[in-house]
């Protein structure tokens, strides 16, 4: 290519200086210029007048001319098509961010108070727990003491462990806890109903409206009332009872594995109440999933739901009961019966 | 004790378990909070940060994102290479691409904030030798605009290029 090399430059000290933006503009357009064709001589002349016209012309030309050289190296195959593919993508995707971001930030604002109704989401409380998970989000911890703990969705707890004991203070959503043995300090869980304290074992808490459920997978827990003094009771393996202020429920016999479906992102169903389903799947739907628990009386369901995909879970059910899904937006979800 | 170092024990746990909840592999964590140590190390602060977890999250936050795009430029630079070199016999080996991914790497930075008209016609007038008629064409406007945007994306490097200095002065 024709292009003058390096301008000449007497002044050093000058070129210390930055150029004017004006003298960068022009020497980027002598620097097109001189790229596409060689230039015809009344056009080189101009050029060496433009240079000497000015002291940052020299300077400007110069910068300019490292810049351009330093993109020779990726004058490659595939290059240009690798990063204008990046680029774009990751245009695409902020734009996505910021659109969804507003979007999502507006509705979010409206649905607050009923996200947290819905929920029993403490908002502060929840975020400044020591682990917490987001609506649909399903997470595993190891604690320190090798223990696995799996949080379900929009949970959140805290943990405290000690030379004496080990205690999770569950204030919001369900835990399944895989304990490690340590007969010198007994692992607990604690909610505004209940303790639950394991002896040795594999089990779940849940935080209901008012009321805890505790469900044993493996070995025995013992679940005593948060306050006052009624009675303790042993869960063992295959056992579920629900806490509350009045005391410890009646024991029941539930169907259970090694441990509950949801630490698996499933819903397993044997035979229940469509409505209790909606339920757990409005828990972990992002946006509210609207239906009338009196209308859907009587109906009951058997199967395995996912429940990190509310769409295809509520579309499974559909097909599965007489129901239909009506869906405004992502948010807002509504259910109805279609056999009455 | 030497402020990297109190940086260091103060908050290395703490930036792993950070890390560990977002790229979710305890390894990959580890690396990253590593180089975050090392790009503290090879450009310390002139004081000590105000809120050092802020700090230390702020370059990891880099370092995922850049992370992030070198994977992307990777995968896009093989993609285009299949198709534009099939009749290559030989696959290129991963020196090839590690140069090659480094310097994208290098020219994806220098573009960052331009937009995407002036982006495409700057990368094959410069890349490519394209004519300015041939941009115009593929880019939809006129051959003076062509002009304009080729500057404008040359001045844009240039900025980023004297910003980038100033910053590893």
């Amino acid at each position: 290519m024709s292009r003058p090399a390096e301008a000449l430059d007497g002044d050093r000290a000058h070129a210390q200086n930055t150029p004017s933006q004006r003298a960068l503009q022009e020497a980027a357009e002598w620097h097109i210029r001189f790229a596409e064709k060689p230039l015809p001589e009344a056009e080189r002349r101009a050029f060496q007048r433009w240079l000497r016209s000015d002291a940052d012309h020299p300077t400007a030309w110069n910068e300019l001319k490292s810049t351009w050289d330093s993109l020779e190296r990726a004058r490659r195959p595939a290059a240009r098509a690798a990063l204008e593919c990046t680029l774009e993508e990751e245009q695409r995707q902020a734009r996505r961010l910021l659109r969804k971001g507003a979007s999502s930030l507006l509705l979010l604002l409206l649905l607050l108070p009923a996200i947290w109704l819905a929920l029993g989401i403490e908002s502060p409380r929840h975020l400044l727990a020591d682990h917490h998970t987001a609506i649909g989000e399903i997470r595993s911890i190891e604690l320190p003491d090798g223990s696995r703990l799996v949080l379900g969705t929009a949970s959140a707890v805290d943990v405290q462990f000690d030379a004496e004991q080990r205690r999770l203070r569950l204030h919001a959503g369900r835990l399944f806890v895989d304990v490690a043995p340590d007969p010198d300090r007994p692992l607990e869980v604690v909610t505004g109903e209940a303790r639950v304290r394991a002896l040795g074992t594999g089990f779940s808490v849940q935080q209901l409206p008012k009321a805890t459920r505790v469900t044993v997978f493996e070995s025995t827990v013992e679940v005593c009332p948060a306050t006052g003094d009624a009675e303790c009771r042993q869960l063992h393996d295959g056992q579920q009872a629900e806490a509350s202020r009045q005391g410890v429920g009646p024991v029941r016999a539930v169907t259970t594995g090694p441990e509950p479906a949801w630490t698996r992102g499933y819903l397993e169903l044997d035979n229940r109440p469509v409505a209790d389903v909606l339920a757990e799947l409005a828990r972990h739907h992002r946006g509210v999933l609207r239906y009338d628990a009196a209308a859907l009386t009587g109906l009951k369901v058997s199967g395995v739901l996912p429940l990190d995909d509310s769409t295809r879970a509520l579309d499974a059910l559909a097909a599965g009961t007489p129901i239909r899904v009506e869906r405004f937006t992502p948010w807002l979800i509504s259910v109805s019966r279609t056999d009455q | 004790m030497d402020q990297t170092e109190a940086l260091y024990t103060d908050h290395h746990g703490w930036l792993y378990g950070w890390l560990r909840w977002r790229v979710g592999s305890a390894e990959r964590a580890a690396d990253f909070a590593h180089d975050t140590f090392l790009r503290v190390l090879t450009r310390p602060p002139s004081e000590a940060p105000d809120k050092p977890r802020a700090f230390l999250a702020r370059i990891a936050t880099h370092l995922l994102i850049d992370d992030n795009r070198r994977a992307r430029l990777e995968q896009a630079w093989r993609e285009a290479q299949a198709l534009a070199v099939a009749e290559q016999p030989q696959a290129p080996s991963p020196e090839d691409i590690q140069e090659i991914v480094e310097i994208l790497e290098q020219v994806a930075r220098l573009l960052d904030g331009l937009p995407e008209k002036p982006r495409r016609a700057f990368l094959m007038f410069r890349l490519d030798g394209a004519s300015q008629a041939e941009i115009a064409a593929e880019v939809g406007v006129s051959v003076s605009m062509v002009k304009k945007y080729v500057a404008q994306g040359l001045l844009h490097c240039h900025q980023a290029l004297r910003d980038s200095e100033a910053i590893n002065a």
